[in-house]
């Protein structure tokens, strides 16, 4: 129904939009300030840099850099912006979205495909944008005899708890949500929250397609979860501690993937197989049962879904990157290169690794 | 009693393990057909092929048409394919109005008709390729196709349906420096050939999934009408270029591919070897072919057949496409009926899927070469 309708009048649309104002105006007024005034009486106002922050000032410092940094630096100290930015929450969401991108211009590059490569003029970065936003036109379909709460459920559960991954990598020294001594069983335990949550929410989609999956899925993630915990116990005896922080530590000088090739290749194959990629993608086998446990996902359920996915890859491979083998504290970011090594997962059924590698 | 029931409206008794599923319409892996498809955990059952949701009367449509009319809509089945499906018809209705073609014309059907069978190759092989999980399989064909689309286009006209063949020879001539363009190009889809071979045929995770998938035995492969590729992969030397040969085709230098596995990933294989012997084809034909002449043989207007009838069959990208036609003295055939490889390979699918496991479904239904839209005609 998207034609306009036959009384339409403009007078009426502009008396409709003053309407909307007279009302905005009211209720603001009315609600909004008292609402504003109320907090800020209980409120103690920070004070910073020996001046009490009140929102008026608050207001005149957004306008003047000099004042705008203490703001932003003291703000960079506390746990909100820990969880919420960087390394949190955030942090990672970019990162996902990076290694979409890349990963996707590595596979156009290879696959002929016209869009990563030129979409937005400039290396096709509006490609990503434009996906985006394809998610959250569609529209949203929940089937009539779904379990809705779950339903609904699943996906928020999804990304809640790959980035609650995120709290546990160490980034750099204090750099660290948080900080168990027991970090690594920690990451384990997070892990076996994923095959929960594609049962439950294969279960509570009720059709064939996301039972089948969903069981594959179950069974794929946990046979797979044994092998993986055992190629990172290697690490644990060599540094003798679980603790994330000091497991980075105790590589400062050397590297344990040295010691530890088979547990390296291991660690790869079984993080592909947890995250369902090719050529591991039996529980989501489109040829065969539709898109598995995620066949009644539609719009941005299904976007936050693989928003999800390509977090726990990021993170997986922070963990490898920085973490057990590879890099040291400074070369956080330098994981991102680890990233491109780690997307090529993709066209390992290519068998085209050396022009792979020719290409970067 | 219940056998003798249309798919799907069985009364289905329950069984507590098993589960049926209903592979399409609406389904990513199905295509425009549904397999009523049982399984016992991962294995299948059972597997019931109920094809016809794109049945557009294709046979009856013909019968109100007169025979230059009918061109148009019987190429409709197989669009990838059009020159090939067109073939047996041109060849028929020469037969039934005695018309003769001129040798130039000859040449130029086969070579519309070989680069028209590599675009239905290619894009079944994209398909084929997609369906096992290998999405470069289906960018590379798929991006392929159009270097014979391309010429396709300099000949006919149209990128898809060309509706080039007509009775009494070709609509029109090839376009000027057409050879040196076709040789160039397709030179250079035999040099792509090569590299699909190390990406997808020696893939371990393709061969891994298809080798020793959906056995066809060469005794069943006979017994149960098979034809095309499913034939060859069975051991079977049977092409009809070869064995009925149709205009110019015994004077063309190429040889049948036949392998005795008769599982998935021969049937796989078989097309993308006939692609090379379809090149081989082009390459001779452009060089025996004669250099001038006529290329179409004028027909009366509205031209009548006799009291008479006509069976001829060509080899398609699918197998054997054989035409009925009878005619009554009219402008317009009394009956055409088409036999197509498609529906014909359709009947082992339930004999090959009986305990697979569900994730060798595809692999042995995209196997099998099959095109529903062929199929319902």
């Amino acid at each position: 129904m998207s034609t306009i309708a036959p009384q339409f009048r403009l007078s009426r649309f502009i008396g409709s939009l003053f309407d909307l104002i007279f009302w905005v105006i009211l209720i603001f007024s009315l609600v909004g300030l008292p609402i504003v005034f109320i907090v800020l009486f209980y409120i103690k106002l920070p004070v910073i840099n020996g001046q009490l922050m009140t929102p008026y000032l608050a207001m005149t410092w957004m306008a003047d850099p000099s004042r705008t940094l203490p703001i932003v630096k003291s703000f960079m100290h506390t746990t909100i912006f820990r969880v919420m930015a960087f390394p949190g929450f955030g942090f990672a969401a970019l990162l996902a979205a990076a290694t979409i991108f890349v990963e996707r211009k590595f596979l156009a590059k290879m696959q002929l495909r016209v869009g990563p490569l030129y979409c937005g003029k400039i290396e096709g970065i509006l490609q990503l944008m434009g996906d985006g936003f394809k998610l959250m036109s569609k529209e949203i379909i929940i089937p009539a005899k779904a379990d809705k709460p779950i339903f609904w459920l699943g996906p928020l559960l999804f990304v809640g708890t790959a980035g609650a991954f995120v709290a546990l990598i160490p980034v750099a020294p204090g750099w660290v949500v948080a900080n168990p001594s027991v970090g690594l069983l920690a990451v384990f335990a997070v892990i076996g929250f994923f095959p929960i949550i594609a049962v439950l929410t294969a279960w509570a989609a009720n059709s064939k397609w996301t039972f089948i999956g969903g069981l594959r899925a179950l069974h794929q993630m946990v046979a797979f979860e044994i092998p993986l915990i055992l190629s990172l116990l290697g690490v644990v005896i060599l540094s003798g501690s679980l603790n994330l922080s000091q497991i980075v530590q105790s590589q400062e000088h050397f590297w344990w993937i040295a010691f530890l090739p088979i547990g390296a290749i291991v660690f790869f194959i079984t993080i592909l197989a947890e995250l369902e990629r090719i050529p591991f993608d039996l529980p989501e086998a489109e040829s065969e049962i539709v898109a598995g446990w995620l066949t009644e996902f539609s719009g941005m359920m299904y976007g936050l879904i693989q928003l999800g996915t390509y977090k726990i890859i990021c993170i997986c491979r922070i963990i490898r990157g920085s973490i057990p083998w590879w890099l040291e504290w400074s070369n956080g970011l330098a994981s991102v290169s680890a990233g491109y090594y780690h997307s090529r997962n993709y066209n390992w059924s290519c068998n085209c690794t050396l022009p792979w590698i020719a290409t970067f | 009693m219940t056998t003798q029931l249309p798919p799907g409206m069985h009364i289905e008794t329950v069984d507590e393990k098993i589960m049926t599923l209903n592979v399409g319409p609406q389904h990513p892996g199905s295509g425009h057909m549904r397999l009523i498809i049982k399984v016992d955990g991962d294995y299948i059952v059972s597997c019931d092929p109920d094809p016809g949701y794109v049945h557009r009367g294709e046979e009856k449509m013909a019968e109100y048409r007169n025979y230059i009319q009918n061109i148009p809509h019987l190429e409709r089945p197989v669009i990838h394919d059009s020159s090939n499906i067109l073939y047996p018809y041109c060849l028929g209705v020469e037969e039934l109005l005695g018309i003769e073609v001129p040798e130039r014309a000859k040449y130029i059907r086969v070579i519309a008709a070989e680069l028209n069978r590599c675009i239905y190759i290619l894009y079944w092989l994209a398909i084929y390729g997609i369906f096992l999980g290998h999405s470069t399989m289906f960018m590379w064909p798929a991006g392929d196709r159009e270097l014979f689309i391309d010429l396709l286009e300099a000949m006919s006209g149209a990128r898809v349906t060309h509706a080039y063949l007509v009775p009494g020879g070709v609509r029109n001539d090839l376009p000027s420096n057409f050879e040196e363009r076709c040789l160039r190009q397709v030179e250079y889809f035999e040099k792509r050939l090569r590299e699909y071979e190390a990406i997808f045929y020696q893939n371990p995770i393709l061969k891994a999934r298809t080798e020793g998938s959906g056995i066809l035995s060469r005794t069943d492969a006979i017994r149960l009408g098979t034809t095309g590729s499913v034939l060859r992969a069975s051991g079977v030397d049977f092409d009809v270029r070869k064995k009925e040969p149709y205009d110019v085709y015994e004077n063309l230098d190429f040889q049948t591919i036949v392998m005795k596995e008769g599982d998935s990933y021969a049937r796989s294989r078989i097309p993308y070897l006939e692609m090379f012997e379809s090149c081989r084809i082009i390459k001779d034909a452009l060089k025996k072919m004669p250099k001038s002449g006529s290329v179409r043989t004028k027909l009366k207007p509205n031209p009548k057949g006799g009291n008479d009838e006509v069976y001829r069959r060509i080899e398609s990208g699918r197998g054997a496409i054989g035409y009925y036609i009878v005619s009554n003295n009219r402008p317009e055939p009394y009956r055409v009926k088409i036999s197509v490889g498609s529906f014909r390979n359709l009947i082992c699918m339930p004999y090959l899927l009986k305990g697979e496991k569900l994730g060798n479904m595809p692999a042995v239904y995209w196997g099998l070469n099959y095109w529903p839209v062929e199929a319902d005609r």
